[in-house]
């Protein structure tokens, strides 16, 4: 099993706005953890900070170990003059894996086999949205972070999504997950953070991955998101 | 080293699929006609222009491939943060912006490459149709010798337009910025030279003079009109000149390129 990701007392400011308030947490790879908070709550600067694309003010965030990570931004930006298949299998031979495990990974995340080599440029957002997380998951990296994957996608590309996110993690991937959405979040993740202006408000243990626990984890995050 | 290569890989197919890069080299390979049109304008002096039209031209396009197709790619990374996309273990930022500084060079390379070709055709032709007193000096071999002496004085140029791009903000500030700096290196250094000729500096006080020869001694010749010039009024550059100019010129790309890696490793993303 991967090693666990400790983040101790993380802060990031900028200038007088701070968007990290002193994190501590530690991930394990035994559990999807799912990230919840409102726009510009910090999850993307905890996501951020945890792979060293900004420094902390203070603190720590990063694996102690070298590791493979797949890594989804929020907006995703992939070059525009490229295919699916050439930028997936660039992904694959970055991260030491066989380019000719492209297809399998494009059909993976259900992206049409039709649109493989066209280039990005003329993808739908749903699409760039597949290809964003193909690079992500190719070369089975031990921890995923995914930031908004469900953004942009159809119902049932969420369905297959989060059905998909469990077997990877079933095959030994820690995964961190931020979303919006809180029912899918409750249906994949085994914990659940609550994070507003930068504080980690609320850590919770998900069962039943029920309605009911839909519904308080939403009432969790409107009570603390708007005190 | 095996993550460089493949950022370098990645980026010469990003490139050579970008239609702005594919205009450049077709319009690399039409230049030879302008300079021929252009030519027609003057009686005597015809292989001189058409050298000198032929470098400018290419020098102009070559400028502009690292102004919009390197800036606008750096400022695509940067700025709209598609590095995010790369810079996940095991890709550190040293190797995604080498691996980014190796294809822009490469791409480069095959503009020279074309810039050689069609060099050599122009040449060819003026030998081929003009009598000994219209070629001033040109001989073949020259448009391969002037291609390889752009090449290089642009990798200076690309490497310091790099260094701009990782310590700036936005697409905007990366042209903005490039720009000036393009244009300071193709207008100080003739002015330092004229600054540095004896005459001038007998009337220049100390102080002054040592000033002048400092920023000569830093600011290398980015500008290959010198060459083309040289070229075109059939000098011959002896070897030593040519040694200097790939030390200096490849010194300078290397001190600027390690600025760059510096200042890419410490900034927020």
């Amino acid at each position: 099993m991967n090693q666990a990701w400790h983040i101790q007392h993380l802060t990031k400011r900028y200038q007088r706005d701070t968007v990290l308030d002193g994190i501590d947490l530690t991930l394990k790879a035994s559990q999807i953890t799912g990230l919840l908070g409102v726009n510009g709550a910090g999850k993307s600067s905890l996501f951020k900070s945890m792979l060293g694309l900004i420094s902390p003010d203070s603190g720590t965030a990063t694996l102690p170990h070298p590791s493979s990570i797949g890594y989804m931004p929020d907006l995703t930006h992939l070059p525009d003059s490229l295919t699916a298949l050439q930028i997936t299998r660039h992904a694959l031979r970055i991260k030491g894996a066989s380019a000719l495990l492209a297809e399998s990974t494009l059909e993976e995340i259900g992206l049409k086999s039709t649109a493989w080599n066209r280039r990005i440029g003329s993808y739908s957002k749903g699409m760039r949205q597949r290809t964003a997380l193909a690079f992500a998951l190719a070369g089975e990296p031990s921890w995923l972070l995914l930031d908004e994957p469900m953004s942009g996608l159809d119902a049932v590309g969420r369905k297959q999504l989060l059905k998909l996110l469990k077997l990877r993690h079933q095959q030994g991937a820690g995964i961190f997950v931020c979303s919006h959405i809180v029912p899918d979040l409750v249906r994949l993740c085994d914990r659940i953070l609550i994070l507003s202006n930068g504080k980690l408000k609320r850590d919770m243990a998900i069962q039943e991955h029920s309605m009911d626990e839909i519904s308080f984890v939403e009432d969790q995050l409107e009570k603390l998101s708007h005190p | 080293m095996t993550t460089t290569i493949e950022i370098t890989r990645i980026t010469i197919l990003e490139i050579i699929r970008m239609r702005i890069f594919q205009f450049f080299a077709v319009a690399i390979l039409v230049t030879p006609i302008i300079a021929l049109v252009f030519s027609n304008i003057f009686i005597f002096d015809i292989g001189k222009v058409r050298i000198d039209v032929f470098a400018a031209a290419t020098r102009l396009l070559i400028t502009s491939y690292i102004l919009f197709v390197a800036v606008t790619l750096m400022g695509r990374d940067i700025g709209q943060k598609s590095c995010y996309q790369f810079l996940m273990p095991p890709v550190s930022r040293h190797a995604y912006l080498t691996g980014r500084f190796a294809g822009l060079t490469f791409c480069m390379l095959m503009l020279m490459v074309v810039t050689m070709i069609a060099g050599e055709l122009l040449i060819a032709l003026t030998l081929a149709e003009t009598t000994e007193i219209y070629r001033h000096g040109i001989t073949q071999g020259q448009g391969f010798t002037l291609a390889i002496l752009s090449f290089v004085q642009h990798i200076s140029l690309l490497a310091m337009v790099i260094m701009i791009c990782v310590w700036a903000t936005g697409l905007a500030e990366m042209l903005v910025f490039s720009i000036a700096a393009i244009f300071l290196s193709w207008t100080l250094p003739p002015i330092i030279h004229a600054l540095q000729n004896q005459e001038v500096m007998q009337h220049v006080p100390p102080l002054i003079s040592s000033l002048t020869n400092s920023i000569g001694y830093i600011f290398p010749q980015l500008n290959g009109g010198d060459i083309a010039v040289a070229l075109a009024h059939g000098v011959n550059i002896n070897s030593t000149d040519i040694l200097l100019h790939f030390t200096e010129h490849f010194s300078y790309a290397l001190m600027m390129f390690v600025l760059a890696l510096i200042i890419f490793s410490r900034r927020d993303l």
